[in-house]
């Protein structure tokens, strides 16, 4: 009985609260704090959600031979989207490109802002499938910065890129997909 | 604590008795008494959904009400209904069955209560005003997914937002509650493995809630920073990633299902031995088998999310985790059926509902391992289907359970047995209907109808004319439910019960006088 005593019982109470208490903010914080910034982390090391990896350096690679380049030929086809309350015109100047791994090419896309405010527009990249991350390697982006335009205007925005040599041989297409945002609150440098 | 001992059997009377008790007793009963309130009222929107879908085409609801019904339909039963329901049962019995004088923290037991009404007056304001014709409630079913509830969220998801905190609050409370009275407040003598298995169920679901809630919590204030604050935690516009959303929402939806599901494992264990009367089979295992199904529900998540895109490894991993839950559910079964062969058996009501719940749990069970497997699960994604499992689970499941433990309990609360002729009949034309309501949902859903849609392909029409007549049939069955209640609460009506109410019974529980006194094992019991 002499461990059942009412104080005792009281601390034990208090101390066994005070421990699911903790348990109860730390996973409340981990929800907050831990859960986006890893899940961010973890998309962008394995390349899903079609998050690419960002390299700061990118060596130009050689190109393939002509046998090489006859067996590899992949198709990437472009697709554009806006947000919905995102009134530009977004579209690619062409649709589909048959590419050979290891060469750089370069294509262009179009985009007006027809409203009469000027406005700021952002690319958001999704590649499909997720594999093609790892070796899809874009040099130069549009969605690399943010887009303004003035009322009115229309440009052709560039995309440099090539695909990795070692891309998996049974790819034979793949798909770049741009979703195009508006920003409320561009960042000024 | 110590001065709640003593002797001081004067307590306030009236609205105040209820408003300020600290009485175990008195706040199970509020629980229960809201939660059935709650049931019903859910039970409507439920009716309403059901008006719509019996005939093709669009009747009675205008689309965007038939979403508003399908959501606060979904949350009024998951956090109104079954969990109050659970906690409810758990005041009132968890002190009884372990012999103690009440709750380990009873102001704070009392506060967790009285959060409810205020939680759920606010997301039924918000549907009061939409009826009056004042904007929309929330609308993006009960799952609330980014950006339904962020972006085109009504601006009335804030009050659901604060709602949703609110009951988090609540449960979170409750469950450190009985987490500590579980390990405190024992009598002495009670080993930890002599614990009734709805107390072990009770002390394993609230480690579920503790770690659980607060990820919801977590999950709706990142909606009310997106919606009200400038950040992009689920926009893509902004960085952040829908997606994300579903992941932290499922790391707290998954082990919640389980949450709805545990407690009624335990008074299922408490009712079978009584009426086959034979002790449980397998009591270890079925501890241990509760506790693997408690930890596993937190790595299943992700299979309620195969068609996001999840890479081949992730699906695979989230299938076979979610399959081998089968295993501890499959041992709890095998024990059910182990302990009824041959047994002794009566088939009072609490038993009949027990049964039925056997049965029936194990067909959501089933469909839940259909589920599981993700190329299969592509096809099934937000059908009928899905509706069908998992009312499988929380009606003839949870709720099933709750019917049979307060069929079990009632004679002990109230000191008079229920009217049987009222109970049998509730049991049988719920039995009944609850099978022509939700068995041909699988058929439809199976054939390719969605869920969450007021409208269907004709082909679609007869089915869901039956099914609608069950559900009907299923909402008045419970009025039966009600008018068993509340002629068991006229005291002086029906037969008396004994102490020990039913033949098998066995704890601590039938050891106290029927009905039992508002205060009970204020010098704790001896377990031999």
């Amino acid at each position: 009985m002499n461990a059942n005593t009412p104080s005792s019982t009281t601390q034990k109470t208090h101390r066994m609260v005070l421990r699911l208490v903790v348990i109860v903010v730390g996973m409340f914080a981990f929800a907050l704090f831990i859960m986006p910034p890893m899940y961010d982390t973890f998309c962008k090391i394995t390349g899903l959600n079609g998050k690419l990896q960002q390299t700061k350096g990118v060596a130009i690679p050689k190109p393939l031979t002509t046998k090489e380049s006859q067996a590899a030929k992949v198709t990437v086809q472009f697709l554009t989207n806006t947000g919905s309350d995102m009134p530009w015109i977004f579209k690619p100047d062409v649709f589909e490109m048959n590419i050979v791994p290891g060469q750089i090419y370069q294509t262009h896309f179009y985009v007006k802002n027809p409203s009469d405010q000027p406005m700021v527009g952002r690319a958001v990249p999704s590649i499909s499938p997720e594999i093609m991350t790892h070796y899809l390697k874009k040099i130069e982006c549009f969605c690399f910065q943010e887009q303004p335009l003035a009322p009115g205007e229309e440009k052709e925005m560039g995309l440099r890129f090539y695909i990795e040599k070692n891309t998996p041989k049974e790819i034979k297409e793949f798909t770049v997909s741009y979703m195009l945002y508006k920003v409320n609150s561009p960042i000024h440098p | 604590m110590s001065d709640h001992h003593g002797h001081d059997h004067h307590h306030a009377t009236g609205i105040k008795r209820w408003l300020f008790t600290t009485n175990h007793k008195d706040i199970g009963t509020m629980y229960l008494v809201f939660s059935l309130v709650m049931f019903l009222t859910g039970g409507l929107m439920a009716m309403a959904i059901r008006a719509e879908l019996m005939y093709p085409g669009l009747q009675l609801l205008d689309p965007n009400f038939f979403n508003q019904m399908t959501t606060i339909h979904g949350l009024i039963m998951v956090f109104g209904a079954v969990m109050p329901a659970f906690v409810g049962l758990a005041n009132w019995m968890i002190p009884l069955m372990i012999g103690a004088p009440d709750m380990a923290l009873p102001r704070l037991n009392n506060w967790s209560f009285w959060i409810l009404p205020f939680a759920f007056s606010l997301l039924i304001y918000a549907l009061i005003q939409s009826m009056l014709g004042h904007g929309s409630a929330p609308n993006f079913g009960w799952t609330f997914y980014a950006p339904l509830s962020t972006k085109y969220g009504p601006p009335s998801t804030d009050f659901f937002i604060f709602s949703v905190h609110m009951m988090g609050i609540s449960s979170i409370m409750g469950a450190i509650n009985i987490i500590v009275t579980i390990f405190n407040l024992r009598a002495p003598g009670m080993t930890m493995m002599k614990l009734p298995l709805f107390v072990w169920t009770w002390l394993i679901t609230p480690y579920l809630l503790i770690a659980g809630m607060p990820v919801l919590a977590g999950t709706v204030t990142m909606m009310l920073m997106d919606r009200h604050f400038g950040t992009s935690f689920f926009d893509a516009a902004g960085g952040g990633d829908p997606v994300l959303f579903q992941h932290v929402f499922w790391f707290f939806g998954h082990p919640e299902v389980y949450i709805m599901i545990l407690p009624s494992f335990g008074i299922v264990s408490a009712i079978i031995p009584t009426f086959a009367r034979k002790p449980l089979f397998g009591y270890a295992s079925m501890v241990y088998a509760t506790a693997s199904i408690a930890f596993l529900s937190f790595v299943v998540w992700a299979h309620h999310m195969f068609t996001t895109g999840l890479p081949l490894a992730g699906s695979l991993f989230f299938m076979y985790m979610t399959m081998l839950i089968a295993v501890p559910t499959g041992v709890k079964v095998f024990n059910w059926v182990a302990t009824l062969w041959r047994g002794s058996i009566t088939f009072e009501v609490p038993m009949l509902f027990s049964l039925a719940f056997v049965v029936l749990f194990t067909i959501g069970g089933l469909s839940g391992l259909m589920l599981a497997i993700a190329p299969a699960d592509q096809q099934y994604q937000d059908t009928y289907f899905v509706v069908a499992h998992f009312h499988y689970v929380l009606v003839t499941g949870a709720i099933f359970g709750i019917f049979a433990g307060v069929y079990y309990w009632i004679p002990k609360w109230t000191g008079v047995m229920f009217n049987e002729a009222i109970a049998k009949a509730h049991f049988w034309c719920s039995l009944v209907t609850v099978n022509l309501l939700f068995f041909p949902m699988h058929f439809v859903g199976l054939a390719g109808m969605p869920r969450r849609i007021p409208d269907y392909s004709t082909q679609f029409a007869d089915f869901n004319f039956w099914i609608s007549i069950g559900g009907f049939g299923f909402g008045l069955s419970q009025l039966l439910f009600v008018w068993m209640l509340w002629k068991a609460c006229q005291q002086r009506q029906g037969i008396k019960a004994s102490n020990q109410v039913w033949e098998g019974a066995e704890g601590l529980e039938w050891t106290l006088p029927s009905p039992t006194p508002y205060h009970t094992f204020e010098t704790p019991p001896l377990i031999k």
